[in-house]
């Protein structure tokens, strides 16, 4: 199977500390691949997130993506990029609280010319296309009327922010503890619903969370303790505090 | 477009502060222009107190003093001169006509202005307007009374009226001209200068008032001259207060001074009103300026409560820049948010604030007009006004930097993920 992530010699540390916070030798996630990262907080997941977003660049080592070396990309074709194939969704607030669902949804379009185009180009509008997202995953327009996004319920806009983050299609999505604000029988069908539509479109998905018991859902779990040589400042606090 | 749109949204999703915000900036806006615009009208009311005169001529005392007395009808003149110097340089081949004016009495606190025919005919104001009748003509009979439209409103004078003058220029004053009543003839329109607190006489007149006075002391009893006695005597003016000048051609003005000041029968001086209005603007002028730095520290004040509110909402909206950074916006996006979101706040406080002022002027104008003599000019902004507006805008541009900085700085540090 092709690869669509592959992560090669990485090192990255803040400015000024001596000791990198991340040190991995490889991870790869091959196209269509639902993964599972797995990790406590504190143990470099969000840095993580931010080098493969192409937000922060390594000091070292080559973040592949789609074949594109985002380390070799300036800071504005960085942004282009993860405008144009990668989607987000986080645990929480994930929509701007003065647009519409609709608005939240089609706003990746705003941004990225290729996301739009490959909506247009399935003789879809924006709102169409928003619209027939928000109903696959069971957000009909009823529920929507006259309500604001801050209004809606926690697993609500968490599943409009699944919707934003499948519009255009983008190969990679990456949630961020999407569930943890979610109750457990909420949570469960969320990720039915986030699988089906991944699997639809053949969506790669990195999913990070420190929530084992989701784990056995995935096509593969990773930990983050088992890829990254560097110990995590945290971590050195409580190893030396045990 | 998206970037306007999501300043806007977001402003308007902060109802409470963004209002305000524009409010406080609305509020500067109008009281800066708006104290221009008293400023301005003020001054261009004072400038044209008097025009269309090149020289005026008074007693050898202080430019000031004699523009104060002749124009404004304020303070005394040290001295008269003397009814036939008036003659010769009205007669002179230089000037056009002269205009005299002879002070000395007043009418319940108003003054009394001696002088001819010429005054209502040549005397101008605020550039080109002429002294109109609301009522009535001038005075032709030798007890006859023009009054200004402040005399006729404040004692509500018609037509025909009888009133009698006093001696001296105080308010109150303890020797009446009783025995010679005087009847209102014409009553002026509104100038917005000293001329509406003026009573005008002719020049006959004040001599008439005076003719049985003896060494500035009312006639002693069994010596007064009766008004039928008073209408059958010569009485030709033996001196006047000062005289307006109006020269055939402007350039000899300078010529016409230097023979005036050096006139050699008469100590005389002729100052040109214009440079002494001038200068005497100067000196009250400091009122204006204070005004002036009163309304520009409001506005002071109201940029820092703008850049205040603004960095007061940075911190609740890191996941809002997170967000926006996910789906593909660039760093300078997140600044540039900031940047047109202040635009959006003083552009909509500046139109707001210039309509409120136009807005008040169109309601109040009339009544500043008339009742305090302020024009206020036309309704066109003027170019100081773009100076304003445009110090305003480029003054709050700068300031919005600070908060544009500050969630730029954020957004780098939180990246994708902000950590609650």
């Amino acid at each position: 199977m092709e690869t669509l992530l592959r992560i090669s010699n990485l090192k990255f540390g803040w400015p000024g500390s001596e000791t990198p916070l991340l040190d991995i030798d490889s991870f790869e996630v091959k196209l269509k691949e639902r993964v599972f990262l797995q990790g406590p907080s504190g143990s470099g997941k969000s840095t993580l997130l931010n080098l493969i977003g192409g937000v922060l660049i390594p000091q070292e080592g080559r973040i592949e993506c789609l074949k594109v070396d985002l380390a070799k990309l300036d800071s504005e074709a960085r942004d282009r990029f993860r405008g144009n194939h990668m989607g987000f969704i986080f645990q929480m607030f994930n929509l701007l609280p003065y647009f519409s669902a609709i608005e939240n949804v089609t706003l990746p379009c705003k941004f990225s010319k290729k996301k739009s185009e490959r909506v247009l180009g399935q003789n879809s509008s924006l709102e169409d296309e928003a619209n027939r997202l928000l109903f696959e995953l069971k957000i009909s327009p009823k529920v929507l009327k006259g309500k604001t996004v801050t209004q809606l319920s926690v697993g609500q806009q968490q599943r409009v922010a699944t919707a934003r983050a499948l519009m255009g299609r983008p190969e990679l999505i990456i949630a961020d503890e999407p569930t943890s604000a979610l109750d457990a029988n909420i949570r469960n069908s969320f990720l039915k619903l986030l699988f089906e539509e991944c699997k639809k479109f053949g969506t790669t998905l990195i999913f990070v969370s420190h929530d084992q018991s989701l784990g056995e859902k995935f096509d593969r779990v990773v930990s983050l303790k088992d890829i990254n040589k560097a110990v995590p400042p945290d971590q050195q606090e409580e190893e030396f505090g045990l | 477009m998206t970037l306007i749109q999501i300043a806007r949204k977001s402003l308007l999703n902060r109802k409470a502060t963004t209002f305000l915000t524009v409010l406080s900036i609305a509020f500067s806006v109008s009281l800066l222009l708006g104290i221009e615009r008293v400023r301005s009208g003020a001054r261009k009311s004072f400038e044209s107190t008097v025009s269309g005169v090149d020289l005026i001529v008074g007693a050898r005392s202080g430019p000031v003093n004699l523009l104060l007395y002749s124009v404004f009808r304020i303070g005394n003149a040290t001295n008269n001169i003397s009814h036939q110097s008036f003659e010769e340089f009205r007669k002179h081949e230089k000037v056009k006509w002269a205009i005299p004016i002879s002070l000395g009495d007043s009418h319940k606190g108003f003054r009394v202005i001696g002088t001819n025919q010429n005054y209502f005919l040549r005397y101008k104001y605020a550039g080109d307007q002429k002294l109109t009748f609301k009522k009535g003509k001038p005075f032709k009979e030798l007890f006859d009374v023009v009054v200004g439209a402040d005399v006729s409103e404040k004692l509500q004078y018609k037509v025909s009226d009888k009133i009698t003058l006093s001696h001296g220029s105080g308010d109150v004053s303890f020797q009446d001209h009783a025995d010679k009543p005087f009847t209102i003839v014409g009553i002026l329109n509104r100038t917005g200068t000293p001329v509406d607190k003026s009573v005008h006489i002719s020049l006959e007149a004040i001599k008439a008032l005076h003719v049985d006075w003896q060494d500035g002391a009312p006639p002693r009893p069994g010596k007064e001259i009766s008004p039928e006695r008073t209408l059958k005597m010569d009485l030709k003016p033996s001196d006047v207060t000062a005289f307006f000048v109006k020269l055939s051609s402007r350039i000899s003005v300078f010529n016409v001074q230097r023979e005036i000041n050096g006139y050699e029968a008469e100590a005389l001086m002729a100052i040109l009103p214009g440079v002494t209005l001038r200068d005497l603007w100067e000196t009250i002028g400091i009122v204006e300026k204070a005004l002036l730095i009163v309304s520009i520290f409001v506005f002071v004040v109201s940029i820092v409560g703008m850049v205040i509110s603004l960095l007061s909402t940075l911190s609740e909206r890191r996941r809002e820049m997170a967000i926006l950074r996910s789906i593909g916006a660039k760093k300078r996006f997140v600044f540039s948010v900031l940047i047109i979101e202040t635009c959006i706040l003083t552009v909509s406080g500046i139109l707001i604030g210039i309509s409120t002022l136009y807005l008040g002027l169109v309601l109040f104008r009339p009544i500043l007009e008339s009742k305090m003599g302020l024009t206020l000019g036309l309704l066109s902004p003027t170019f100081n006004d773009f100076v304003y507006v445009g110090s305003i805008f480029i003054g709050s541009l700068l300031a919005s930097v600070i908060p544009a900085w500050r969630a730029y700085k954020n957004s780098l540090a939180d990246g994708l993920i902000v950590k609650s």
